[in-house]
């Protein structure tokens, strides 16, 4: 299957009074045609910075320093030409036709992502003449067809409606319809469903679902849900502080853990099949985005942390077996020396 | 939406009894009336008057009968279009205020034209290019034009244009046309002269919507509905205007009823100033020589004016904001 979109070394700083922040540090990953990639992490790990620097849509103080976001593009002899996306000027008639067209997003919080004081059908309509050479009333049709895709009863009346109106789960009804108006190769997701309730959120997800594969398109569902992933996606990216700590196919990923902070994301999870008297956490907090750790990012909370190894040499990303690709000197002979002292004291259980 | 606006019209109507009584009793409210300060004024001036005399002058202004007549007839001369006489200009009223207060309609839609054609783009320019040099020589401009009295910036350019152009700048008309009838040279005549306290009246104003536009418009640049118009692939000025500078507008529309009012009565130093036919310093005089009728006459002008600038600034803001619209009928 071939790749979508690869993003390589991605770098976006936030050049703040306090210091630079280091929001998306060297992230490495790539999302294939027609799969979903979970991103996955805690709060403030750079998911949804990635997210937008894809879409280049980072705002000052933010910017993109560095790196690469190859996205392959279909041709019409059939084949594929790949344009680095930053390499376009942001807000260029290129890159414009692309935001929105090709790579769309929805948001985390559906209804402020509406306009209060546009009507829904105006919002859906104005993304389809941006994109479509379709005149009003042939752009209303389509507005109408895709909110008919995702469920929304008496479609028609509903163009008529405001924002406010309509229920959180509605909204984001909306916000899809809208995102998948122009047929998008690439649907990023962030966050989709945090802010609903869980019914809400179990009906959008097979949404999603039921539309990627009827649309053949990619999502990139970034989320803090691991839950959610094994339930959606195809590959996984866990991020830690800026970085893709582990890549690799959902089922692999979630049967075999290889990361530390991978496996502490998964042992904090409540499972249906384990007793537990606690659930497990990460212990200590990820480190505020301005300081400047050395060696591997995680050291300071990883359970087979090994000192003067881990806090000194920078991890790569290395391939291991089933095309995993993991962020841990645990897996290079860095740590082999010096494994047995380590293992014992740290896992506390 | 036809429903909402006759519903507020008919509510203006109580709310202007309300104020008719309470301005006539206001002004009623100090020691004395007219022929009080009349004589008084005589008195200083050496002129001692009978009591046969006094009572003849409040008998001939209506002053003798008790407060509640006085209002009924006031009253009802006015809702017929009569608003009584003057006791200072020995007038009447009608005549006194009709041309001094088109004019200070013409001036004020003359200022709020330019204090919005100013202040709107200036804010949205701040807010789009925060901490740009711009923005900080737009601030430092606006602050200082909200700190400056009206009148003193009035007085400047006064002495700025006598010292320096050799002519007065105060006045609407050049001599010639001071009195004469109207046609396309009278009017030309005003609105070349008018541009001055247009602009003088109009910089706090101004200065002050520059501010509230670069605030609202800064929050709404933030909001998650921007982001979603951006992911669009919308041209960054297009999705400006359409979507937070349309929102952030709301309270600027809402405040153009304030600004009406604010701008006929808050002139009157400026007016004093300037020598303007307007109405500031006749209800300044009016008022300072208990001159009831017309002062009530005119604080009742105002209040109306008021009330319809309210009911405007509604009707707009439920034009352009659902949410208001919506909310009257009571619908989640």
């Amino acid at each position: 299957m071939d790749t979508l979109l690869e993003v390589r070394n991605l770098q976006t700083h936030f050049f703040m009074a306090e210091g630079v922040a280091k929001a998306v540090d060297s992230t490495t990953f790539s999302i294939r045609r027609g799969q979903v990639l979970g991103v996955v992490g805690e709060s403030g790990c750079g998911k949804s910075v990635t997210a937008r620097s894809i879409m280049r849509m980072v705002r000052p103080p933010g910017h993109t320093v560095d790196g690469e976001i190859l996205y392959s593009r279909p041709e019409q002899n059939g084949q594929s030409a790949s344009i680095d996306l930053l390499q376009l000027p942001a807000t260029g008639t290129e890159m414009r036709a692309i935001r929105g067209g090709e790579i769309a997003m929805i948001f985390q919080e559906p209804r402020a992502s509406l306009s209060p004081v546009h009507r829904i059908g105006d919002q859906i309509t104005e993304n389809i003449l941006l994109h479509q050479d379709v005149s009003r009333a042939e752009a209303e049709e389509i507005a109408v067809d895709m909110l008919r895709q995702v469920h929304i009863p008496l479609a028609e009346q509903r163009l008529d409606a405001f924002a406010h109106q309509l229920s959180g789960g509605m909204c984001q009804r909306v916000m899809i319809a809208m995102a998948l108006s122009c047929h998008p190769s690439l649907l990023i997701a962030d966050e989709p469903t945090t802010a609903l309730d869980v019914t809400t959120e179990a009906q959008i997800l097979e949404l999603m679902q039921g539309l990627q594969a009827d649309l053949d398109m990619a999502i990139m569902f970034i989320t803090h849900d691991l839950g959610v992933v094994a339930d959606m996606a195809d590959e996984v990216a866990v991020m830690y502080l800026g970085k893709v700590v582990e890549q690799g196919a959902a089922a692999d990923i979630f049967r075999d853990p290889k990361h530390p902070y991978t496996i502490a994301l998964l042992e904090s999870l409540p499972r249906m099949d384990q007793e537990r008297e606690w659930l497990q956490t990460i212990r200590g907090v990820v480190p505020d985005p301005y300081s400047t750790l050395s060696g591997c990012p995680f050291h300071t909370r990883c359970a087979k942390f090994i000192e003067g190894v881990c806090d000194e040499i920078v991890p790569e990303p290395i391939t291991l077996e089933d095309n995993r690709e993991v962020r841990c000197l645990l897996y290079t002979e860095h740590a082999r020396q010096e494994r047995p002292q380590v293992a014992e004291d740290s896992s506390h259980s | 939406m036809r429903e909402y606006i006759l519903r507020r019209v008919l509510q203006l109507i109580p709310t202007l009894i309300l104020i008719s009584i309470v301005s006539f009793t206001i002004i009623q409210l100090p020691p004395g009336d007219y022929v009080t300060t009349y004589v008084a004024n005589l008195a200083a001036a050496g002129e001692e008057l009978s009591e046969e005399e006094i009572a003849a002058l409040e008998e001939h202004y209506g002053l003798n009968q008790p407060g509640y007549v006085q209002y009924i007839k006031w009253i009802t001369n006015f809702v017929q279009g009569d608003m009584g006489l003057s006791f200072y200009w020995d007038r009447p009223v009608n005549r006194l205020i009709g041309e001094r207060l088109m004019l200070t309609m013409i001036m004020s839609f003359f200022t709020l034209l330019f204090v919005y054609a100013m202040a709107i783009p200036i804010g949205i320019y701040s807010a789009v290019r925060q901490y740009s040099l711009a923005d900080y020589v737009f601030t430092f401009i606006g602050f200082i034009g909200l700190a400056t009295p009206n009148f003193l910036l009035a007085l400047i350019f006064m002495y700025i244009g006598i010292k320096f152009f050799g002519a007065s700048a105060g006045g609407l008309f050049s001599t010639e046309y001071l009195d004469a009838d109207w046609s396309v040279a009278r009017v030309w005549d005003m609105l070349k002269h008018m541009w001055l306290p247009v602009v003088i009246v109009g910089t706090a104003g101004t200065a002050g919507t520059i501010r509230v536009m670069r605030a609202t418009t800064l929050d709404e640049l933030g909001r998650p509905y921007v982001e979603t118009a951006r992911s669009k692939g919308l041209r960054e000025g297009q999705l400006t205007m359409k979507y937070p500078v349309r929102v952030a507008l709301n309270p600027i529309l809402s405040t153009i009823g304030w600004r009406l009012p604010e701008i006929v009565s808050g002139t009157v130093l400026v007016a004093l100033v300037l020598n303007l036919p307007t109405t500031g310093p006749l209800l300044w005089r009016a008022l300072m020589s208990q001159d009831l009728y017309l002062a009530a006459s005119m604080i009742m002008i105002l209040s109306t004016l008021t009330l319809i600038g309210t009911l405007i600034s509604d009707i707009l803001l439920a034009w352009v904001d659902p949410r208001i619209r919506y909310g009257e009928r009571g619908t989640t």
